[in-house]
């Protein structure tokens, strides 16, 4: 199989759109349904992220006057296009892409795209709550980005290179685990879960910086959002879960381990309220700061 | 702490909202849709009078039907024309009514047709009185029982004539 080929696949089928929409879906799903159910609730059908899709790319576009069209409509677009070129990087058990060196800076840069786009999407929408959220979706970056990161960086460290490959196959150490650790902590805000719901807070800004997208552009977003989800879980399982010789076996460790760190984010943010953008910023350069020192000086101590 | 202790509470415990399955009971003076029996309408147009959002009209297809038509869309449950129906045709049932949407006008649409009958003196289509409103008023063995209104009209100035001059009590007999 050609190059062109087996990159194609992997953005197109697996583990790309075809395969990480539904899961996507299936991990908002399985975070809804877990948030009704600890807040006593029924939740919602197995489908609904599916229905809500499908729904939104029935409606009507209205774009809002004086906006321009094609960036209006190009940033969904780029959004999803983005976030699942970064999914095709990652090294899943069965990803045609062969592993480059230096990808892991590629896919650090492909990840903050969907932010990017987010934070202009709120900026050219005009509407005063969508520029409220671009601007703390963009403060919240600059705190979270630290230990997530540093995460990375540090395994890459620890690794001795920048492959993902490497990075997947680098020996068990307390380094993954001090890893593992900063990057959970930067998780929660990279999701848009309380308590660092800041950038989408329904209660004070309406939504988040999508607030003038409507129809199929709004269910690409959702899309993006749905895959970043796949994209951050498996992110962590193939970076700092042991790998085992077994493809299957890395896979379906690989799943669960997704789910339960999804369990785990929405466990915390059901039970926290919603911090203040200079609380959330704090917490990230003392205690993100703390645990990327910690982190970085591991590395180095070996 | 606590929350957690709440929320995983939460987790082990059923869900505490229900299922249109299992919803509560509706009360017994629930004011739902509307039920309109036919038999018992005289198609006064007092129910269409006193609705405030015209929820209730009548068509008629002169010397044959006078239909009654309601529209949940407009209804606002208030329980007026049933309260001021004097045949009590309506009533309003306990059922919730379903999803409704007023604007593209779906949800439950009632018509009934109250056929006219030939008056049985002149022959004018009208609306006869329902039985139990005649029992109650005459008396079940009346024999005015199929007059339209002015014929009913005709025969009670008729009575009294006949009670002040009994000569002319001979002129009246009932054309049957
Ligand atoms: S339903 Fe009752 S109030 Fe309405 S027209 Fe018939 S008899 Fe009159
Ligand atoms: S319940 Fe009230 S609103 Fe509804 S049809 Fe009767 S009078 Fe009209």
């Amino acid at each position: 199989m050609n190059t062109v080929w087996s990159y194609l696949i992997a953005f197109a089928v697996w583990p790309g759109l075809l395969f990480a929409a539904p899961l996507g879906w299936l991990e908002l799903w399985f975070m809804r349904k877990l948030v009704a159910r600890l807040q006593g609730r029924r939740g919602p059908p197995f489908f609904q992220p599916f229905f809500d899709f499908m729904k939104l790319l029935g409606k009507q576009t209205v774009i809002p006057r004086g906006v321009s069209r094609g960036i209006f409509l190009a940033l969904p677009l780029v959004s999803v296009g983005a976030v699942t070129a970064a999914l095709a990087i990652v090294p899943l058990p069965g990803n045609p892409v062969p592993s480059l060196p230096g990808d892991v800076v590629l896919l650090l840069y492909l990840m903050e795209v969907p932010v990017l786009c987010e934070v202009l999407a709120g900026y050219v929408s005009r509407s005063i709550y969508g520029q409220v959220a671009a601007m703390r979706e963009a403060l919240l970056s600059l705190a979270y980005n630290l230990p997530f990161l540093v995460a990375i960086i540090a395994m890459a460290q620890e690794a001795g290179s920048f492959r993902m490959s490497a990075l997947q196959a680098a020996p068990y150490g307390i380094v993954h685990l001090l890893a593992g650790v900063t990057f959970l902590l930067a998780l929660p805000a990279r999701m848009k879960l309380n308590p660092f719901s800041i950038a989408n807070a329904e209660h004070e800004i309406v939504a988040d910086s999508h607030i003038e997208y409507s129809g199929p552009p709004l269910a690409l977003f959702k899309l993006s959002h749905a895959v970043e989800l796949v994209l951050l879980t498996e992110l962590f399982a193939v970076v700092f879960i042991p790998a085992t010789p077994w493809p299957l076996v890395n896979l379906l460790v690989y799943l669960a381990a997704g789910i339960l760190v999804l369990g785990g984010v929405t466990l915390l943010a059901t039970a926290t309220a919603r911090l203040r953008l200079a609380q959330a910023f704090r917490f990230y350069w003392v205690w993100g700061g703390i645990a990327s020192a910690v982190t970085m000086a591991a590395t180095l101590v070996r | 702490m606590a929350m957690l202790k709440t929320i995983l509470g939460n987790l082990l415990r059923p869900s505490r909202t229900r299922a249109p399955a299992d919803m509560p009971d509706v009360p017994t003076v629930y004011r739902g849709a509307l039920a309109h029996d036919a038999a018992r309408c005289t198609a006064c147009g007092t129910c269409a009078f006193v609705c405030a959002p015209k929820a209730i009209s009548f068509t008629q297809d002169p010397g044959v039907s006078v239909s009654w038509h309601f529209f949940i869309g407009q209804c606002s449950f208030c329980g007026l024309c049933a309260q001021n129906c004097p045949t009590q045709a309506i009533s309003l049932d306990a059922e919730v009514p379903t999803g409704m949407n007023s604007a593209a006008g779906d949800g439950l649409r009632l018509e009934s047709i109250v056929r006219l009958q030939p008056c049985t003196r002149c022959g004018a289509a009208h609306v006869p009185l329902p039985d139990a409103a005649i029992a109650a008023l005459w008396g079940v063995e009346e024999a005015e029982r199929g007059y339209c209104p002015d014929c009913r009209r005709w025969a009670a100035s008729a009575r009294l004539r006949s009670a002040f001059i009994p000569a002319a009590a001979e002129e009246v007999h009932h054309e049957r």
